[in-house]
């Protein structure tokens, strides 16, 4: 597998940067429902329905054309334009979801914040803290490949999608992902020991 | 059911963080946690303990400046070189701003709408394959004719294009079943093509995996095969007119072979273990 490189794409790209007759309506046809789906997904994702798809489709566009094609000039050719376009797309979504307010999923996650600051603190509480330190230092140590399998499945991926994720075969995400769960939870149980050890006084 | 391990539990506290739903193993366990009141509390505490430190490390921002969109479309697309897939996972696992882009675009990319892939766990003895596991849902296991005894009537050939059950054509040599040679087939189906996987292993010899796509019981040609070990194996092939693609030479390993078809890749992943 030598590259991705789609050669029609690559020279699709550079009529239109080129500016030839009829390479931008090829460029909608091409691309247009890529761009659409992606702008539907986030909305639909950040529970936005105040939002247009129209408007925002539109935003993206105009954002593409702006500074000469800066964005699509960018485009480095190793990766498929879609790909590349997917990535694009969703952060200039962000970006237009953003100017308008905060996403969702920033203000849930400082409330939680607050909450954790002004709560008072039980014992129970104290115990998770330890906890949670524990398991952030274990996590901390992994090699990058296990803390990654590890940082997906936290974000609710299977280890199928991993698999398609990371570009690995699915067998060695399964692999990785157990020995990345015990040396966790060996990790965490060193750490609470030394904390248990450091309370009491020997 | 007894008590699962600890082990067992965090793995069900993992696996219900996804949508995806849980295998039938993982549904035994679930019901066993809803019932007992130790691992319930196990469960539970796991579960929170994972919750909260997805939350934290969701803030956590490494000191380089993030990547940019081509890396994470060449990550995507799997044509990063291997020290730089190495430097953008380190980033990826320590950003959560990176891990958040990576899992929300991953789901909004066309191409990457694939099936969940067919396995195939196979073990690599003297006297040829053992198969340890298999996806009974997507591949069928397809019953092989005995060596064909020299003099002796041949035995019905196998079904070709044209012939009323769609399975594609075998290789020529794949109904020998000696003590030296073994060698297995499967057959599946997906979006309207069926394929069939024959491993064959001869003693002494590396295993040849052969690969045949029909469709409406003609041969597919011209798509891309790719082959793809860990670190072993790259290799692409396309069909041939035939329908037919072999990659000979396969080392005990895990492969992931994807047949890219315009719907939708069909991937399986292969196991071949070694002989211990
Ligand atoms: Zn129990
Ligand atoms: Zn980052």
């Amino acid at each position: 597998m030598s590259s991705n490189l789609d050669r029609s794409e690559q020279e699709l790209i550079a009529a239109c940067l080129a500016g030839a007759p009829g390479a931008w309506d090829q460029f909608m046809i091409q691309y247009r429902r890529v761009i659409r789906a992606t702008a539907g997904r986030l909305c639909q994702r950040y529970r936005d329905s105040s939002t247009d798809t129209d408007d925002l489709e539109h935003h993206v566009y105009q954002k593409l054309m702006e500074d000469n094609h800066r964005r699509i000039r960018a485009w480095q050719g190793r990766a498929k334009f879609s790909t590349y376009l997917v990535q694009i797309t969703r952060n200039l979504v962000l970006d237009y979801f953003a100017l308008r307010k905060k996403a969702p999923d920033v203000e849930a996650y400082q409330a939680h914040l607050e909450r954790a600051k002004d709560g008072p603190k039980l014992e129970d509480e104290e115990i998770n803290d330890a906890r949670r330190a524990a398991l952030r230092k274990a996590l901390e140590s992994l090699p990058e490949k296990q803390a990654l399998i590890i940082r997906l499945r936290l974000e609710g991926k299977s280890l199928c999608e991993i698999a398609a994720i990371t570009n690995r075969p699915l067998g060695t995400v399964s692999v990785e992902n157990s020995r990345a769960l015990e040396k966790l939870r060996a990790r965490m149980k060193a750490a609470l020991a030394d904390a248990e050890g450091s309370k009491q006084p020997s | 059911m007894n008590c699962p391990t600890l082990d067992t539990l965090i793995q069900l506290a993992f696996s219900t963080r996804s949508g995806n739903g849980l295998t039938m193993e993982e549904r035994a366990v679930q019901e066993h946690v809803q019932a007992c009141g130790a691992c319930g509390n196990a469960w539970a505490e796991w579960n929170g303990l994972l919750a909260e430190t997805r939350i934290l490390l969701a803030e956590r921002r490494p000191r380089e400046t993030c990547p940019e969109e081509n890396l994470f479309a060449e990550y995507l697309d799997g044509v990063l070189s291997s020290a730089a897939r190495r430097r953008f996972e380190r980033h990826l696992a320590a950003c959560g701003r990176c891990i958040d882009q990576l899992v929300e675009t991953y789901g909004l990319i066309p191409a990457r709408e694939t099936a969940a892939p067919a396995r195939i766990a196979v073990q690599w003895l003297k006297d040829g394959l053992k198969v340890l596991s298999l996806a009974k849902d997507i591949l069928r296991p397809l019953e092989l004719h005995p060596a064909p005894v020299l003099g002796a009537t041949s035995p019905p050939a196998p079904h070709v294009a044209g012939a009323s059950s769609p399975v594609p054509s075998l290789p020529p040599d794949s109904r020998l079943q000696t003590p030296d040679s073994k060698t297995l087939a499967w057959q599946m189906t997906q979006d309207g093509y069926d394929i069939q996987l024959t491993l064959q292993h001869a003693k002494a010899q590396r295993t040849t995996l052969h690969l045949a796509v029909l469709r409406d019981a003609a041969p597919v040609h011209g798509h891309r095969v790719s082959l793809r070990g860990e670190t072993t194996l790259r290799e692409s092939r396309k069909l041939a007119p035939t329908g037919t693609v072999t990659f000979a030479g396969l080392d005990p390993a895990e492969y992931e072979v994807s047949i890219d078809v315009p719907e939708r890749p069909i991937v399986v992943c292969l196991g071949v273990a070694g002989n211990d």
